[in-house]
């Protein structure tokens, strides 16, 4: 199967686009059929059509099972018409020793790296990662990092910057001064990929989920008989805007005069 | 009638007894002994009284013991049946000499008798006749042969060896002190004479007979008169050759100059000698007795030589000496030889005469107060101790370690100047010397130095330097100086006085609230004063500030900043230079233009940071705050930087930590109204709309679709959070000091305008266009030290926001 990285606007223009071949195959079909006399070639082009819909209804219902998953976390998702369905699966991301996303992070913008875990609403628990330390570590990355540690003591909240020059090692951040949140880490010459490790034996809270939805349609009911199928993914992190972090950021000119 | 008679009776009895005296008294006294021969009937008893032409003779010892002592027997002769008898002395075997009954006494075999001669007899002047040598009847018996005028007195002699005779030296005077009575007959109950007590040592008396000093008194029976006598004491010994073979020994011994090392002696130089010596030492037993233990000085001198300098002595000591002629150089013994010799002298070395010097020395003012010495022991007349008068009193404390009274004149020499210093009272060894001086209409250019010359009783120092100076000027400190922009930086020596400021000045004389402009008085204080500035303001309509003060001391060419103003010339310019001067420059920081301070937040821009960190200030443009939970400060990031009031140190980015990257770091994904708005409140219903203004007390989204100005001071509580979205643009008015959340606007966000109230933004700044942030204190010159904005970071403001706000989707695909 292709795999589409598109967005819902993306989709939506393709499942338009895909209506427009419908209508296209069809009058070719007619035409041709028309063209080629007309009689034996009709049974074949409805059954094409027939699968290109059911298609669409898997993909839709695999899509709108990830919304059904995001606004209710409920993992079975039942068209309102009741002829398509999706199966969600939730993996949380991060948990362990060591946080990778494996995303590349543009010089200029910031990973988060959460050291405390989130309850449902998203908003902050109360467990943070026991560690001393943790190193702050690029892959095949040379140059410099700005690792911010944000930690909290009572009821207050405190930031530590850092500034590291990585040359394809480590840098290792001192996380004892509270009750560790969060580590937003920021390249700032080139981009790259990195990861963080606990130093201590300590256990990283989940960073988010990838969330996985599979469309059915053309069955009875879900997984049952189905004709056709479409998964979809998607990840869902808690990401803290990087001029949020950054504290004074101007994409034109900062000025004192 | 009793009485009468018995009184007859008496006087007839001592008639008779008288009458018998008589006779016998001429009997004696014709040498010729007419006795009765019966018992008692006179003072003589003699035997055959019935003689019939002999009588029997009384016998003489066959030698009298002792030496040359005599004694006497009487001689009969019978005439008319009676034995007469006259008495005569012995005679000795070996005292033969002489004749009839004068009888030299004997000496023990080997020796003879030697009487001392003429000269001797010191002071004996009165002695006319001739005595018999006999120390145990002194004075001796005067013999019959002995009579006449023009006789030598003979006494104290001694038994010397044959070959040898008695000579003697006399050496030096005693002093007796006798008590006698005077009785009813006007005879005095003791004689008053010195008396011999060695058989070498011969005492003569000038008087030894008779208390003339007592008789001319006329003092009555029973009186008593204490006198005194004077006697000499004589060394006597018996020398070979004779007396003395003609020498003549040295005479007149007596001691120079003495000092407590030095000394030198004197004498008359004998005659007929070989040899003269000259013994000195320790001992006076020794030196008597030719040193045969040792004596300092051992040495043959010259024999007309009459004087002597010994040196290297030590002091408080007493020393003898005696200068000895030989008449053999060869072959010589001294000792005892009394004619050869000087007497013995002795002196006493004084201790050591240690030469007085000056212990302290004092200036005392018109009130007799004293005036301490500055560095290097100087002083001078401008000094505010001395209260402005011209007369001075010096003070020295003299100190004489051989004891004050030692010391007898000082002086003391100034400028060529000598004046006599009055001595105090001694006091043990210090004694002070003050001398007052004038000095009106003196004025000289030179610290001088005071010397004294003292003076003691053995010694002058001669003219010293005391080590203290002194100097008597006008006081008049010439002034000059500039005034320069310092605004790139001051500092000690030199930085911030090169670029001329324009602008007057004048020296505002502190104490006598006088303005000068050419001459300063040293010790008074002077607080410049410029463009017409006044104590209250003292830079009058400078446009500028932070004085900087540079002090120039140009007679000693030394360089020092105050961190005052006011300044005294006593302190700062020195009195002892040659030409006392003063340059006085005075450097400005010229006002500073509005700027910006971040403190915990990274500053970062896409085209251009224009920074307005002053010099003056000593911040940076990113710091810590710590006071706010922000350890370190952020990295300054853009492609162009540039600062606004001109200062280019490379240090001004950052503190503690300089981080500063000449490049746009910026996030790739964008923010503004719209994207926040889909975001937050499409997508999760977050925030507010249509919002125009905000105040204290706003929390949540606010979403305002436009221009949003901030005229008020915006207050938002710890863990809370307000975050402002415009579409247009936000601008802080002055009437905002505080305001605080996560502000956010598509067409930037500003702060203008002059306000002594500083804004301070607690939160973060973000917009796709400029910060401006160009708020100036209405007071500019606060502008050189403070930031008119300030944006402190806020970490607890994110957190504080909705966590759905954080999730973010993203890896969308496809499988």
């Amino acid at each position: 199967m292709k795999q589409l990285k598109i967005t819902n606007y993306e989709l939506r223009i393709k499942q338009s686009k895909g209506q427009v071949a419908i209508i296209v195959l069809l009058v070719s079909a007619i035409m041709l059929s028309l063209g080629l006399s007309m009689s034996k070639k009709e049974v074949v082009d409805v059954k094409i059509a027939t699968n290109d819909e059911l298609l669409k209804k898997a993909f839709d219902a695999a899509e709108s099972g990830i919304n059904y998953y995001l606004g209710t976390g409920g993992t079975d998702y039942a068209s309102p018409a009741g002829d398509s369905f999706a199966k969600i699966t939730a993996t949380n991301i991060g948990v362990g020793q060591t946080v990778d996303f494996g995303e590349y992070v543009p010089n200029g913008s910031s990973e988060s790296y959460w050291l405390v875990d989130h309850i449902a609403s998203g908003d902050l628990g109360t467990s943070y990662l026991p560690d001393a330390s943790v190193d702050v570590c690029g892959v095949g990355f040379s140059g410099l990092v700005e690792v911010n540690y944000f930690y909290k003591i009572g009821a207050s909240y405190y930031l530590r910057r850092n500034m590291y020059d990585l040359n394809s090692s480590c840098a290792t951040v001192d996380t004892s001064l509270g009750l560790s949140v969060l580590l937003s880490v920021t390249p700032v010459i080139n981009g790259g990929k990195f990861y963080i490790s606990a130093n201590n034996g300590g256990t990283f809270a989940s960073q988010g989920v990838d969330v996985s939805s599979l469309g059915q349609a053309g069955g009875t009911q879900a997984g049952a008989n189905a004709q056709a199928d479409k998964k979809l993914n998607i990840r869902q992190r808690y990401k803290v805007p990087g001029f949020m972090t950054s504290g004074m950021v101007a994409e034109g000119s900062i000025l004192s005069d | 009638m009793l009485n009468a008679e018995f009184n007859m009776k008496q006087i007839l009895h001592i008639v008779v007894f008288f009458l018998i005296f008589l006779i016998l008294e001429f009997f004696v006294s014709s040498k010729q002994i007419y006795a009765e021969c019966y018992p008692g009937a006179g003072v003589q008893t003699f035997p055959n009284c019935d003689c019939v032409g002999s009588c029997v003779q009384e016998a003489c010892p066959a030698n009298p013991p002792g030496p040359c002592v005599g004694y006497f027997t009487t001689e009969f002769n019978c005439s008319a049946d009676r034995c007469t008898g006259q008495i005569r002395q012995c005679t000795s075997t070996t005292c033969t000499s002489g004749g009839g009954n004068y009888v030299p006494l004997s000496c023990p075999a080997g020796s003879v008798l030697s009487c001392g001669a003429q000269g001797e007899q010191y002071a004996n002047a009165a002695c006319t006749t001739q005595q018999i040598c006999d120390s145990r009847y002194f004075p001796s018996y005067i013999g019959a042969n002995c009579g006449g005028s023009n006789n030598d007195c003979y006494k104290n002699c001694s038994c010397c060896a044959t070959g040898t005779t008695r000579s003697c030296v006399d050496g030096g005077n005693y002093v007796w002190t006798t008590t006698a009575t005077r009785d009813a007959f006007g005879n005095w109950s003791s004689e008053k004479y010195c008396q011999n007590n060695h058989d070498d040592t011969w005492i003569s008396s000038a008087d030894p007979w008779w208390p003339l000093s007592c008789e001319a008194l006329r003092l009555n029976e029973g009186d008593t008169c204490n006198f005194n006598t004077t006697c000499h004491k004589s060394t006597c010994s018996c020398v070979p050759g004779g007396a003395c073979g003609g020498l003549v020994p040295p005479t007149n011994p007596s001691i120079g100059a003495t000092t407590s090392t030095t000394a030198t002696l004197n004498w008359t130089d004998g005659s007929g000698g070989t040899l003269q010596l000259i013994r000195v030492g320790t001992s006076q037993a020794q030196v008597m007795t030719g040193c045969p233990g040792g004596c300092l000085l051992v040495a043959s001198i010259p024999l007309t030589q009459r004087s002597i300098g010994l040196t290297n002595l030590t002091p408080q000591t007493t020393y003898y000496w005696r200068v000895v002629e030989f008449l053999d150089a060869n072959n010589y013994v001294d000792f005892g030889n009394v004619c050869l010799s000087s007497t013995t002298q002795q002196f006493t070395t004084p201790m050591t005469n240690y030469l007085p010097f000056v212990s302290t020395f004092d200036l005392k003012n018109n009130l007799g107060t004293v005036v301490s010495w500055d560095s290097g022991n100087k002083n001078h007349i401008c000094k505010t101790g001395f209260n402005g008068s011209k007369l001075v009193t010096f003070n020295f404390t003299l100190v004489d370690l051989n004891g004050a009274s030692d010391i007898q004149t000082a002086q003391m020499r100034w400028n060529g100047g000598v004046t006599n210093l009055v001595l105090g009272a001694p006091s043990g060894i210090t004694r002070e010397a003050t001398a007052t001086i004038d000095y009106t209409g003196v004025n000289g250019v030179n610290t001088l130095p005071v010397y004294v010359d003292i003076t003691d009783s053995q010694a002058d120092t001669g003219w010293y330097d005391t080590g203290y100076s002194w100097k008597v000027w006008n006081c008049d400190v010439p002034v000059s100086g500039s005034i320069f922009d310092g605004s790139a930086g001051q500092a000690c020596n030199n930085t911030g006085f090169s670029t001329p400021l324009a602008a007057s000045v004048v020296y505002h004389d502190v104490n006598n609230n006088i303005d000068q402009t050419t001459n300063l008085v040293w010790g008074n204080s002077y607080l410049p004063l410029v463009n017409g500035g006044t104590v209250g303001n003292i830079d009058g309509n400078l446009q500028a500030s932070g004085r900087f003060t540079r002090l120039i001391d140009a007679g000693v060419g030394t360089t020092i900043c105050p961190s005052a103003s006011q300044f005294d010339v006593g302190t700062n310019v020195s009195a002892y230079s040659t030409n006392p001067s003063l340059v006085v420059d005075l450097s400005y920081i010229k006002t500073q233009e509005n700027w910006f301070s971040g403190r915990g937040v990274d500053i970062r821009s896409k085209t251009e940071i224009a920074s307005g960190v002053p010099v003056t200030a000593n911040s940076a443009l990113s710091v810590d705050n710590l006071a706010i939970g922000i350890s370190n400060n952020g990295f300054v990031a853009t492609n162009s930087f540039r600062n606004t009031n001109g200062w280019n140190d490379s240090n001004q980015y950052g503190s503690p930590h300089n981080w500063f990257v000449n490049k746009a770091v910026m996030d790739n994904k964008k923010y503004n109204y719209q994207s926040i708005y889909n975001d937050y409140f499409i997508k999760l219903g977050e925030g507010v709309t249509g919002v125009t203004t905000i105040s204290t007390g706003d929390t949540g989204v606010l979403f305002v679709n436009g221009d949003l100005n901030i005229e008020n001071d915006v207050v938002v509580s710890a863990n809370k959070y307000l975050m402002v979205v415009a579409s247009g643009k936000i601008n802080i008015g002055v009437g905002a000091s505080r305001v605080d959340g996560i502000y956010v606007a598509d067409s930037g966000i500003g702060a203008t305008g002059d306000s002594d109230n500083s804004l301070v933004i607690n939160g973060v700044l973000y917009t796709l266009n400029n910060i401006r942030l160009a708020r100036s204190y209405a007071t500019k010159s606060l502008n050189n030290t403070l930031p008119a904005v300030i944006v402190n970071y806020r970490p607890d403001m994110i957190f504080a926001m909705p966590g759905k706000l954080n999730k973010v989707l993203s890896g969308f695909k496809e499988l």
